[in-house]
């Protein structure tokens, strides 16, 4: 089924990628990707491309997936929940996050391909792992973990970097390649101007009215992460800059009355919720997952450069993490408020939600915590959501302005 | 047994991952702290764990002052989210985070090595304790095996035992051993083995293994018993997992002889190994006689939740019959528990 609706979803965006849409290009290249998966001949990776450095297995010929990202289509789709129900009924509990439920239960059909190698990363989530663990059992598959430790030192730097190379060499038995250092050089090289192009992206968010925001921001700023390292992910990001350039050209756009600060994730599912905050005139003109935590990468020095990189996760270790320097972004970006999206498995991010809301108080900003299932339909409650939105955005007319 | 009268110098820790040995060494008691249930506090997420949430109240009422510290491992992510909360708010208990990776690979080792010597170093400077030298290090090192040696004399005894009530009293040493000075804990299991050898033997009657992450109430225990069943295993994070392998007494460097011992010994949810949870669980079973298996979850532990369904079906495959119990950490649901556990154990018999 997935195949069938990934076809067309290719063939709906076809038009727009010609026409020179950023995001009829964006969603083009990411049903592409995934249809590419379930073609004969290739070698299947399945990864945490949020997580795990990409750069790594775009110097490899193996077609990476993301079992959880593929979760998220599939409820963008609207066919998720029998998967989500498969893993039910053979005893999953309702604890265990929607997208690794869609994911457990996918795999008892068939529904994604099978991999030959699966590769995580010990933090986000101790969900992600357990599920990575359990799908390679099902298909008796090698599954590979990187384990991150939580605080930056000569240490740890050297432990991932060990684990990095030692997980290359693993990936390039798999897809009968030695790994050729100068194509690791350029997956480097383009994840640097990938890097950079967000860099102009983030700039011109600061720009009122945002040019951009909402479930596109957020979402791109995830899933686009699947091409890092190669080339898609740069014209992706450049395309979308360039319309944001556009658009800031082209006021006067549609006014603005106040600016969110996202924290986390969104839900996959259809929901009303950006179109209430867009009828508020409330827009996202920022979100954490976009944000840039790391430094260029070394193309001479790839291993220290990606172990570094993965260090300096905000959502690894403290969580102070996720809030160093938030006033001054705040203040950078005229926000208002901010939103958690709290989905109720995911505790490493939830679990964090006092100290979220106390730092956002003490910029002087309003915080919601909006708790919804990020995959699962069926829990949702649209008023609920309304009410409190509403309620949020009243909060912040009342703010001086 | 008495409470330890050492309150000032007790150390208090979160998971059963935590050396002891370290503790020890640095000059404190160490106390698994398992407060009574509280409220959660609006500032943890309600969604996360009432273990996590009981401390975190625990923390704010005061009733860590008295302590040197608390030492929080990265059990789960809901762990490093207390460790968060813990120092933002509750400042007059200091707290130390210990990293623990998921895997035990040599380089795992060696990393945890250099984050317990990092523990080491943080009970020196902020929890004033000793400094802690190899010395002093193997001496605790010994210490913590003999306890250990003892406890898997009285989980063999408990194993072999057709006697009534030993399950609950093996269960009430896994809690002493909590919140018991070392020498007292020791008399104790030592006591227990002098005695149970001697009582008489009841007929024979279905053997359960209880299994799960943090099973501390022991109304689980009291109603597999009440059923008719005896208890003959506890396959816990308080329970055999805790006190199974010894450190190495004679290795070169006692902090990677901890590492390695703390790594390699049957993990619990939080590491990875599905398969090798299920080889030990059968251990356990082939051990004790265990016909059946009773599986505690947390409400909201989330590597537990992941784990029920592989070891359900997986002991389904074995042929030993599996209950998952999911329960709160404040013991609630109480009857519909009992019910559950009565009509498995009637099946058993």
């Amino acid at each position: 089924m997935l195949t069938k609706m990934l076809q067309g979803m290719e063939q709906q965006t076809s038009a727009d990628k010609e026409k020179g849409s950023a995001r009829g290009m964006w969603l083009n290249a990411w049903s592409r990707q995934l249809l590419k998966a379930y073609e004969p001949g290739h070698k299947i990776a399945y990864v945490s491309a949020y997580a795990f450095p990409m750069e790594i297995l775009a110097a490899f010929d193996v077609v990476p997936f993301d079992f959880e990202l593929a979760s998220g289509l599939m409820s963008v789709m609207g066919v998720a929940v029998p998967s989500m129900e498969a893993a039910e009924h053979s005893g999953y509990p309702m604890e265990v996050c929607a997208f690794h439920r869609t994911a457990l239960g996918a795999a008892t059909v068939q529904e994604f391909p099978a991999p030959d190698i699966l590769v995580t990363t010990s933090y986000f989530c101790d969900g992600k792992v357990k599920t990575n663990e359990l799908l390679g059992i099902r298909h008796r598959k090698e599954t590979l973990l990187l384990q991150v430790p939580a605080t930056v030192s000569k240490e740890s730097l050297r432990y991932v970097e060990k684990q990095l190379r030692d997980i290359a060499h693993r990936i390039g038995e798999v897809a009968g390649q030695r790994l050729d250092e100068d194509r690791l050089r350029a997956a480097v090289r383009s994840s640097n101007r990938a890097t950079h192009a967000q860099r102009v992206m983030l700039e011109l968010q600061k720009h009122r009215p945002a040019p951009w925001g909402g479930r596109d921001l957020i979402s791109f700023s995830i899933n686009s992460q699947l091409f890092t390292g190669t080339e898609t992910r740069v014209q992706l990001t450049e395309a979308f800059t360039g319309e944001m350039r556009r658009r800031i050209a082209g006021e006067p756009q549609r006014t603005e009355k106040h600016r969110i600060y996202w924290f986390a994730w969104l839900p996959a599912y259809q929901t009303e919720l950006f179109e209430i905050l867009g009828e508020h005139r409330v827009s996202i003109a920022l979100c954490e997952t976009a944000r840039i935590h790391w430094d260029d990468i070394d193309e001479e020095n790839p291993f220290e450069g990606l172990a570094m990189k993965c260090l300096r996760n905000p959502f690894i270790g403290a969580g102070t993490r996720r809030t160093e320097g938030l006033a001054e972004t705040m203040d950078d970006y005229h926000i208002d408020g901010a939103i958690l999206f709290a989905t109720p498995a995911c505790k490493h991010s939830n679990a964090a939600y006092g100290l979220l809301r106390d730092t956002v108080a003490a910029c002087g900003r309003s915080f919601l915590t909006l708790d919804m299932d990020i995959s699962d339909p069926r829990s949702h409650a649209p008023g609920q959501m309304r009410t409190r939105l509403e309620a949020f955005i009243e909060v912040l007319d009342q703010r001086p302005q | 047994m008495t409470q330890t009268t050492e309150r000032a110098r007790e150390v208090l820790y979160t998971c059963s991952y935590v050396p002891e040995e370290i503790l020890l060494a640095a000059g404190f008691a160490p106390r698994r702290f398992l407060p009574e249930s509280r409220p959660g506090d609006a500032r943890v997420h309600p969604n996360t764990c009432g273990y996590v949430r009981s401390l975190f109240a625990a923390a704010l009422d005061g009733t860590a002052v008295d302590t040197a510290g608390i030492v929080i491992a990265n059990s789960c992510d809901a762990m490093r989210r207390l460790y968060d909360l813990w120092g933002a708010y509750a400042g007059n208990v200091p707290a130390a985070f210990l990293d623990i990776p998921k895997t035990a690979d040599a380089d795992a080792i060696e990393m945890f090595a250099v984050d317990l010597r990092s523990l080491a170093e943080t009970l020196h400077s902020r929890f004033a304790g000793r400094l802690v030298d190899d010395a002093g290090l193997r001496c605790a090192i010994r210490t913590c095996n003999e306890t250990r040696s003892l406890m898997q004399e009285a989980f063999a005894a408990q194993h072999a035992a057709q006697n009534d009530g030993v399950g609950t009293r093996v269960f009430d040493l896994c809690l002493a051993s909590a919140a018991h000075a070392r020498n007292e804990f020791d008399a104790a299991v030592r006591q227990f083995l002098a005695q149970v050898s001697q009582e008489p033997r009841s007929a024979r009657r279905p053997r359960i293994m209880i299994a799960g992450g943090l099973v501390h109430r022991p109304d689980v225990v009291a109603a597999i018993e009440d059923a008719g069943a005896h208890v003959v295993a506890f396959d816990t994070c308080l329970g055999s997992r805790h006190y199974e392998t010894c450190v190495d007494e004679g290795a070169s460097d006692p902090f990677v002889a901890l590492a390695a011992r703390y790594l390699t010994r049957p993990g619990c949810a939080r590491m990875q190994g599905f398969e090798e949870r299920l080889r030990w669980m059968k251990h356990l079973a082939d051990e004790s006689g265990a016909d059946a298996v009773v599986s505690c979850l947390l409400k909201f532990c989330g590597p537990c939740a992941y784990d029920v369904q592989f070891l359900s079906e997986g002991c389904q495959r074995l042929g030993i019959p599996f209950l998952c119990l999911e329960g709160d950490y404040d013991g609630s649901g109480r009857e519909q528990m009992t019910s559950r556990i009565e009509a498995f154990v009637e099946l058993r018999q």
